[in-house]
């Protein structure tokens, strides 16, 4: 959390409060942050190690949500 | 008729596939009495605006054709120490709540499966539902086999090909 967190102050200077979200290189990495987060997390989930619903919650979406990405990404929904 | 608890995963499934023009669900539905957690119903009705599966399934909610209970118990420390979302944990909370008054749990999730099997909660994997649905003769064996290759590409292929045997042979054992 420590390193989340020396990141965003990073990001804040660079940019400033006010213009971190119109940052496109923000919106990228935050895009391939919660990417990476979804594979770490479908990873879990492949092996019976966490649920969808799991999944969803970890990710702040709803299992409406997580099955339709991993469908878009043609990713099992089913980690029978 | 069978008295079902729907997890999310199964309800998502059993909304988004469809045989004959309807959603497999308002196949279940005609033959089954569906129960959902409380929590399930809000991933539903959150979801409803974005999703035409998920509306399905908030209409069958408001027809009373799918029902929607809350449980009381909260404190479930043991649910918590597994990676399970809060719609999975109140549906094995009902499940346990509910006791001999419900059938069966119906979910396709892997760690689901095992913890409920651990509380010796009986349950269906989805596909085991329409072979059950079949062996009760509560639904003909032509729209079990649509069923089941409407959702084909949602399982592994062994899956697929093992419920077609079981319901061609009626015999849940057959090796060939």
């Amino acid at each position: 959390m420590s390193e989340i967190k020396d990141i965003l102050e990073l990001i804040r200077e660079k940019y400033g409060e006010k213009k971190v979200w119109e940052s496109e290189m923000v919106r990228e990495f935050m895009v391939r942050g919660f990417e990476q987060k979804l594979m770490e997390l479908y990873e879990d989930f492949k092996s019976g190690e966490c649920s969808l619903g799991y999944l969803a919650e970890q990710l702040g979406i709803s299992a409406w949500e997580a099955y339709d990405i991993l469908e878009k990404k043609g990713l099992r929904t089913t980690n029978l | 008729m069978l008295k079902l608890i729907f997890d999310t995963n199964a309800l998502i499934t059993s909304c988004k596939f469809y045989v004959g023009g309807l959603p497999v669900i308002k196949y279940i539905a005609e033959r089954c009495e569906i129960i959902i957690s409380h929590s399930v119903n809000e991933e539903v009705v959150s979801a409803g605006g974005r999703y035409p599966n998920a509306v399905v399934a908030k209409e069958l909610i408001r027809e009373g054709k799918i029902g929607v209970r809350t449980v009381s118990f909260w404190d479930y420390d043991v649910l918590d120490r597994y990676n399970l979302g809060k719609g999975e944990k109140e549906t094995i909370v009902l499940a346990v709540e509910m006791g001999g008054e419900v059938d069966f749990i119906v979910t396709d999730d892997r760690l689901a499966y095992v913890v409920i099997d651990r509380m010796s909660i009986k349950k269906l994997l989805f596909l085991d539902l329409i072979v059950e649905l079949v062996e009760r003769n509560l639904m003909d064996l032509e729209l079990a086999k649509s069923i089941i290759n409407a959702i084909g590409l949602r399982y592994p292929e062994g899956f697929i090909y093992h419920t077609l045997k079981i319901l061609e042979r009626g015999d849940r054992k057959c090796l060939k």
